[in-house]
């Protein structure tokens, strides 16, 4: 990623109490060092370019009026932007009422399954953390995971998918949260 | 929704930043870390674990047109005023929808007001949220000529950020300050600076002084129409 590195998001917290005096030469600034990452997220949940554009549009006008709203305490500027573009994309399919069948959805998900059991070394400390943490869980629940965060599956999307009760799904997710934390932080 | 369990807690940021929230709960969760700072924390550290699965990912320039369209949408200031203001006005319309919800929480608080050692004091406006919880009161102290603004239940706000109280009047929020919010404390105005047409209350999120352009810069928060005699 080229973003998010350490001085980015220094600078990125300074960039935010810019924007949130309306300086719209910052607002520019972070959206050059952001969109290319954010728009990849958001195509990864939408599928279409089309509504992938809208998704970060409104990401971006909902940034700017609520720049003050981001407090360091809420993690780095990169993942406060990742967590409303995401949240955005999803709300974009949950109205749609239908996932677009995107470029082979099913085989980047299994090609990402599979990157995540190897071992390569340039991918960082906190992939290689994740990575580990995600392989002490069992498969379909990792699996489950990954579709939630990568894809943004809904629990009813993940429940069909996996042909799996709605009731284990969550349960999968709470437990499989729970045991990621414990073991990242431990 | 069960905000004080620390494992709940902790398993909910979780699920709040990996999207699975349906949209009311995630709505809930939202307003709770507003005045939550150790519930941001948590989500913060989920969205800078989850962060590492997108360390793979390959950056996709987005098109020139989605850049020129947002900031067609968000400058000049002037423009974005206007913005803010239609915004603004269109959230206090919605006022009729939350009419129910203010009539009664009103019996309570006209209940409350009675009961307190203060002259008797009309109350004037309830300022509630979006799910209709009454916030703040507005009452008028007839013989001191002030509107005296209290919280229901006490605020919570961090210091980059204070509360300010506004007043529409002929379609145009007017502000009349930055008001507390301890319980134990209350905004105290002069009836004169309160234009006689007023026909809401409303209740923004600014700087810690007060909103530097003189309208609405942050989120309208809570809100409230004038009640008749």
């Amino acid at each position: 990623m080229v973003v998010a590195t350490g001085s980015m998001d220094r600078v990125s917290s300074d960039l935010m109490q810019r924007i949130g005096r309306k300086d719209q030469s910052a607002f520019r600034e972070l959206y050059n060092a952001t969109s290319a990452h954010l728009f990849a997220i958001a195509l990864r949940i939408v599928r279409q370019r089309d509504l992938a554009e809208d998704v970060l549009q409104e990401s971006f006008v909902s940034i700017w009026d609520r720049a003050l709203d981001y407090d360091p305490v809420r993690g780095s500027v990169m993942n406060w932007l990742v967590t409303i573009v995401r949240h955005r994309a999803i709300d974009t399919l949950r109205r749609l009422n239908v996932r677009p069948e995107g470029a082979s959805s099913g085989d980047e998900a299994l090609a990402f399954m599979a990157s995540s059991s190897d071992t390569a070394t340039d991918r960082g400390a906190d992939r290689r953390a994740l990575d580990r943490c995600l392989g002490e869980l069992d498969e379909l629940p990792r699996q489950v995971v990954v579709y939630a965060y990568a894809f943004g599956y809904t629990h009813e999307e993940l429940a069909a998918r996996f042909k799996t009760p709605l009731g284990t799904i969550k349960s999968w997710i709470r437990r499989s949260l729970d045991r990621l934390k414990h073991c990242l932080d431990g | 929704m069960n905000y004080l369990d620390p494992e709940k807690r902790s398993i909910l940021a979780g699920e709040y930043v990996l999207g699975t929230l349906t949209p009311a709960v995630r709505a809930n969760f939202e307003r709770a870390m507003r005045f939550d700072a150790s519930l941001a924390r948590l989500v913060g550290e989920w969205a800078d674990r989850f962060a590492a699965i997108d360390t793979t990912l390959q950056p996709v320039k987005p098109p020139t047109r989605v850049w020129r369209a947002i900031a067609a949408r968000t400058t000049p200031p002037t423009v974005k005023r206007t913005g803010a203001l239609r915004e603004s006005l269109a959230f206090w319309r919605g006022l009729t929808a939350v009419a129910a919800g203010v009539a009664a929480a009103l019996v309570l608080v006209l209940v409350v007001t009675t009961l307190g050692p203060q002259m008797p004091s009309r109350v004037v406006a309830v300022l509630s949220d979006k799910d209709g919880q009454p916030a703040w009161i507005v009452r008028e102290d007839k013989a001191r000529a002030t509107l005296v603004v209290d919280t229901v239940h006490g605020q919570t706000v961090d210091a980059q950020h204070a509360f300010e109280l506004w007043v529409i009047a002929d379609k145009t929020p007017r502000p009349l300050g930055v008001i507390p919010a301890r319980i134990d404390s209350h905004a105290t105005i002069p009836a004169a600076s309160v234009p006689k047409d007023g026909v809401a209350f409303a209740v923004s999120l600014e700087p810690p002084g007060g909103s530097p352009t003189g309208l609405p810069t942050g989120p309208v928060l809570y809100q409230g129409r004038v009640l008749n005699d």
